[in-house]
């Protein structure tokens, strides 16, 4: 363990733990703000659901992402995983006669499946978590192209429906983020290995020293990660009605930004789940926004490539904080 | 040394047997063919100075190092620990050092990580664990501390009361106690003695850990004294001497006459060219004041972790933020808080860690030699490789630096040559205070005599120099004036003949000078 800093950062701790979820939920309220005083629609059941719709796939990736870096790791594969279980389910749904069940269930342990590998790589073959995800990335959206090569499949109406619509004034979308969350982080996360998943982040070598088995902590992690972006290539699937070769490509930057932005540590050890969940939808929706009101799509990659790296820097701001130079080298 | 028969007899069976334990870390050897019986309802004290093999033996318990050779016995089973999981399921529990807490982790979560209770056997009970680890730090006298406070947030002495009621919630038939008590006031430390003792009615076997000779004699029952990775003594119940574990200590480097000749030399009177008041960095060290004039060596010695080597990091500007008092360079009085400004100063560092602070592994030793002095290779803007070569000539010269070429990489040179490139960086422009802070760790014989021929060098030629080892005996073969560092403060400073290892060790230990001498 590093030397504590002194007591006087009581407030401060207090204050980090909640200022990503508060600054997020505010930021959130501004934009849709901002957004309704362009197009007051959006303030409709409607408008609402389709925020929601374009949110939600972000948020599961961003949760799935938060799971990673609580171990202080990284996923980077993240947005080829959402790609190859796309086109997976794209093109079995309708055509293989499977049942919808039976492709979900297989969705969800494709996901669990490479989050393993992606696991057993970090893990247990000790390579850097940044250069691991980056290959398997290669091998899933490569994987993926072998198994759709163009745009196309189909979904069945019933599973896109079922997905996309309204439950009473409820967007099915966040029913199925909140499912999700309830089902899996919520349990995870109140069971012992949520509590190592935080303590191996918060410091590898006191989790060693106190006994945790620190990479199956750290394999787990990336099959939660694995399993979330199972969840939301299955909501694309649906959203879209199709599959697609390169749907994933953004959710890999941007789950890492929506994360970030809603206070989870790039060091690991700190993080909520509400936070990036709300870090997605103020993410989802400024992104949003800018197709909606005809900014041009070059622009449109300019100012996203602005907000990660200005939400990025940010993570690294508390650097500064250091009192000692060496303990900046060494960590 | 009173009343030992109130204890209960020591049964004969030890609970745990090591023997013949032997490490080494590339050539070096940590521990020799090390014995040690630990039995129940007794503590036994492991003493020695730095480097003698205490940590390596306590490492290897805990299963954080796996022994080279030699064997572990619990009663008479035959085991071997991989992980610390390993040694913590075998029941032997261990608090670290350098603590093995969690900073974002509050109070109960850090006590009971690995244990916490649950609920069906999954779903974690916070309830009960905010009990449990509430009644275990009440033991220990701790009652105050904010369960529900993350452990970052926590004073030095507070975390070390968490680190011991962490390891007591494992319920160990071992308890491993590394230093536990170098952060604790007076009364807490009664409270921690008062809970050994009862571990001890129960039957657990301790291992204690402490430089305070008199925490040792109160609460050991048997002492082993360790000295350069070999166990040279123990001391059965009840026959502790503090001259006698100071004398096994020492071994026979402490004979008269046996100590290096020293040339005296004859130091300029001018003013000192590096004169520190008061320097102070909470946590870290405590009213540090000395002076060095131009061409003296000055030591600053103790054992490990006494702050020593902070002062000398706090005069590089690695402590970005805290320090308070006064340094002055050659008079002109700086506030480093970067090592740029103390290299400006006239401050030249020789660290430890040659692969993440002195030297480039990578780059060409010649690169390494001219880095901080381009100016002095420069035509214009470009830089000059002959001038380069010629100063780099000069220079692996006059270092004696064995090296196929300058061209070759600095990392294909043996440790001893590394160092003395890294000398050689700051030898291109000459600075009026050089710190080697234990420039001779992980460095053979030979090249230890020729380094400390340069810095010998450098101090007649002018030059104050600073040196921190952490092997004691360096300090009479080298130093003119040694400070002698306790717990961050200055204990005692000694000069000239005074220099001796006796009177070095017997400063760093408590209180222990009147007995040695």
């Amino acid at each position: 363990m590093k030397l504590p800093e002194p007591a006087r950062h009581s407030r401060r701790f207090a204050f980090e733990k909640h200022a990503g979820p508060i600054s997020c939920a505010i930021g959130l309220i501004v934009i849709i703000g901002l957004y309704a005083v362009r197009q007051p629609m959006i303030l409709s059941p409607f408008g609402l659901a389709s925020l929601a719709n374009a949110s939600v796939a972000l948020a599961l990736a961003a949760v799935g992402q938060t799971a990673v870096l609580l171990t202080a790791g990284l996923d980077l594969s993240i947005g080829a995983e959402i790609t190859l279980i796309n086109c997976f389910a794209a093109t079995t749904m309708s055509a293989s006669g499977l049942g919808i069940a039976w492709v979900v269930a297989a969705s969800l342990l494709l996901g669990l499946a490479m989050g393993f590998l992606n696991g057993v790589v970090v893990a247990y073959g000790r390579v850097e978590p940044l250069i691991a995800t980056f290959c398997t990335a290669f091998i899933f959206s490569g994987a993926a192209l072998i198994v759709l090569p163009r745009p196309g499949g189909s979904i069945p109406d019933g599973f896109a429906t079922a997905l996309t619509g309204s439950w009473g004034p409820l967007p099915c979308s966040i029913l199925l983020l909140a499912g999700a969350v309830i089902l899996v982080w919520v349990p995870v996360f109140n069971s012992r290995l949520g509590r190592y998943i935080v303590a191996v982040g918060d410091d590898a070598a006191s989790a060693r020293l106190s006994g945790l088995p620190v990479r199956r902590i750290e394999l787990a992690s990336y099959m939660l990660a694995g399993l979330f972006a199972a969840v939301a290539a299955l909501f694309l699937a649906a959203e879209t009605t199709s599959g697609d070769p390169g749907i994933g490509n953004i959710y890999t930057l941007n789950s890492l930004a929506a994360a970030v932005l809603g206070g989870v540590a790039l060091s690991g050890g700190r993080g909520t789940v509400i936070g990036p969940i709300l870090g997605s939808f103020v993410l989802a929706i400024i992104l949003n926004a800018l197709g909606v009101f005809n900014v041009s799509a070059f622009w449109q990659d300019f100012i996203e490539g602005l907000i990660l790296m200005v939400v990025l820097g940010i993570g690294g701001l508390r650097v500064l904080r250091a009192g000692n130079w060496l303990a900046l080298l060494r960590s | 040394m009173e009343d030992r028969e109130t204890y209960p007899a020591a049964s004969e069976r030890p609970l745990l047997t090591a023997t013949g334990l032997t490490k080494r870390f590339g050539g070096v050897v940590a521990l020799k063919s090390a014995d040690l019986s630990l039995f129940p309802g007794e503590v036994h004290a492991l003493l020695g100075a730095n480097g003698a093999g205490k940590s390596t033996l306590v490492k290897i318990l805990a299963g954080v190092e796996q022994p080279d050779e030699g064997e572990l016995r619990i009663g008479d089973r035959p085991v071997t620990f991989a992980t610390p999981r390993a040694a913590l399921a075998a029941g032997i529990a261990t608090v670290h050092q350098e603590l093995s807490l969690f900073p974002n982790l509050d109070v109960a979560e850090n006590i009971l990580i690995g244990r916490e209770p649950r609920r069906g056997g999954l779903w974690l009970d916070p309830r009960a664990a905010r009990r449990e680890a509430a009644s275990l730090l009440e033991n220990l006298g701790a009652a105050d501390i904010d369960i529900e406070a993350p452990v970052g947030e926590l004073p030095l002495a507070q975390a070390q009361l968490v680190e011991i009621a962490k390891a007591l919630s494992a319920e160990p038939n071992v308890l491993i106690l590394d230093e536990p008590t170098s952060a604790l006031s007076i009364a807490e430390v009664e409270r921690l003695v008062a809970v050994v003792e009862r571990l001890k009615a129960q039957g657990k076997a301790i291992v204690f850990i402490s430089h305070r000779l008199g925490e040792i004699e109160r609460i050991a029952d048997r002492v082993s004294i360790l000295r350069s990775g070999e166990k040279v003594g123990e001391f059965t119940p009840g026959s502790f001497s503090r001259a006698r574990a100071l004398a096994l200590m020492l071994g026979e480097s402490w004979q008269e006459g046996k100590q290096p000749e020293r040339a005296t030399r004859v130091r300029d009177a001018g003013p000192a060219v590096l004169d520190v008041q008061g320097l102070s960095l909470a946590r870290h060290f405590d009213s540090v004041s000395f002076t060095l004039q131009p061409g003296e060596v000055l030591g600053l010695a103790g054992l490990e972790g006494q702050g020593q080597k902070d002062v000398l990091f706090a005069l590089f500007g690695l402590f970005r933020r805290g320090l308070e008092g006064r340094i002055a360079v050659a008079g002109k009085t700086i506030r480093p808080r970067r090592p740029r400004q103390a290299i400006a100063a006239g401050l030249a560092f020789i660290p430890d860690d040659r692969k993440s602070l002195g030297g480039f592994l990578g780059l060409s030793v010649s690169a390494n030699i001219v880095i901080g002095a381009l100016d002095l290779v420069r035509r214009g803007p470009l830089l000059s490789p002959a001038a380069e070569s010629a100063l780099v000539d000069t220079l692996v010269r006059r270092l004696d630096i064995r090296c196929a070429s300058p061209t070759v990489p600095l990392g294909s040179l043996s440790g001893g040559n590394q160092q003395k490139v890294v000398v050689a960086k700051w030898l291109a422009q000459r600075a009026p205070v050089y710190v080697f802070c234990d420039p001779t760790r992980g460095v053979d014989a030979g090249a230890r005599a020729g380094l400390f021929a340069v810095i010998r060098e450098l101090a007649a030629s002018g030059s104050g120099v600073l040196f921190y080892s952490t092997d004691i005996s360096e300090f009479p073969a080298l130093c003119d004036r040694v400070l002698v560092f306790r717990e961050g403060r200055v204990a005692g400073e000694l000069a000239g003949t005074a220099v001796t290892e006796p009177a070095i060790l017997a400063l760093s230990f408590h209180e222990a000078a009147r007995e040695a001498a």
